[in-house]
């Protein structure tokens, strides 16, 4: 199993063109639809917990891991993520622009960026579907949107905000 | 090529930890903290190196923030200073995921805790239609790319496509397009 998530999570850092966000809707539908390691719900906590974390929001990957197969699938699933972009990176630093402006992997990005978009449209309606139960917590969340686009606050105050007021809300 | 009064491996790695530890809220908090510590305060990267960091590691896929480090600490040096510096950086938050999947597994169940969480997910919700916004402008310039984006939704919600297929895939139309121009232009 942790070779599973191992190389099934070197797959979506290796496409995830747009940066770590644009893993998300990668990871959802690899972990969520495809496989069914996850329940939407779960996924929803585990982004959630990503944000509220220091460093990249992908250390979701640690998260999913840890839930599939311990210790081990969290080890596998941190080091399968984030292995190919940094293995990247350090080969632009090496070659500077030649390698990062290379024609082909700059259309390959252009091609790939819109559809990992769309994917993200889709892992959207499914955490929607799953989690906006009641016209209170569609407010919430786009109450959190637009927090988010009109101010500068960091996000990790919105979700500290937003289980709060769940709490209060009660069953 | 590697600075000459480039850092010791050890301070590279406690720098990127300590980046690691305080880099809450995403890219941007990222950087402002890089720039803080190796630009201003160490003084071995110049601000023109982060900037150029941010511009070849962008067209790149993952996580821009940690590959930022990553082409930094590469600079600084080599190969062995990208893997310190990387690991050093993803730590602290591999760290506190851990605990946090571990806490999960044990009170996700309580009452109080799945209020909270209830709570959480709907606002990830709105920070996903953020998201959206925020990786649409840039990357959806024109009618091509509008249409893939459109396709790929479409073909993800209704078919049960690997979605690594569905990216690769509209890669590969991007080349298929590139070729196209080559053509037209010589």
């Amino acid at each position: 199993m942790s070779l599973q998530l191992f190389w099934r999570f070197l797959l979506v850092g290796l496409l995830a063109f747009g940066g770590g966000q644009a893993a998300l809707p990668l990871v959802e539908r690899m972990a969520v639809a495809e496989t069914g390691w996850i329940s939407p719900r779960t996924f929803a906590d585990a982004v959630a917990f990503g944000y509220a974390t220091p460093g990249p929001v992908l250390i979701t990957a640690t998260f999913i891991g840890y839930h599939v197969a311990g210790l081990v699938g969290a080890l596998a699933a941190t080091l399968g993520v984030f292995l190919g972009p940094v293995f990247l990176a350090a080969l632009a630093a090496q070659q500077v622009q030649r390698f990062a402006q290379n024609r082909w992997l700059r259309a390959f990005g252009r091609g790939a960026a819109p559809t990992v978009v769309g994917l993200l449209g889709v892992t959207l309606v499914t955490l929607a579907q799953h989690t906006l139960t009641g016209w209170v917590y569609l407010a919430m969340a786009l109450v959190a949107a637009g927090l988010g686009l009109t101010t500068r606050l960091n996000p990790l105050l919105i979700l500290s905000a937003a289980a709060l007021i769940g709490i209060l809300l009660g069953p | 090529m590697p600075d000459t009064k480039a850092p010791s491996l050890v301070r590279l790695g406690w720098t990127f930890l300590k980046i690691g530890a305080f880099g809450f809220g995403g890219l941007a908090a990222n950087l402002a903290l890089i720039e803080q510590e190796l630009v201003k305060r160490q003084r071995v990267v110049r601000q023109q190196e982060v900037v150029e960091a941010l511009t070849y590691t962008k067209l790149l896929p993952g996580s821009t923030g940690l590959q930022v480090v990553t082409y930094l600490a590469w600079r600084l040096r080599g190969w062995p200073g990208a893997l310190v510096g990387a690991a050093a950086f993803v730590t602290p938050a591999a760290a506190c995921m851990l605990a946090i999947a571990i806490l999960y597994g044990r009170f996700a169940r309580l009452p109080d805790v799945s209020l909270a969480l209830q709570g959480m997910a709907a606002a990830i919700v709105g920070l996903l239609v953020l998201a959206v916004w925020r990786l649409g402008r840039p990357n959806i310039v024109d009618t091509t790319s509008a249409l893939l984006a459109v396709a790929a939704f479409l073909v993800g919600y209704r078919l049960h496509l690997p979605p690594t297929w569905i990216v690769v895939l509209g890669g590969l139309i991007g080349i298929a397009l590139e070729l196209g121009r080559k053509g037209d232009a010589r």
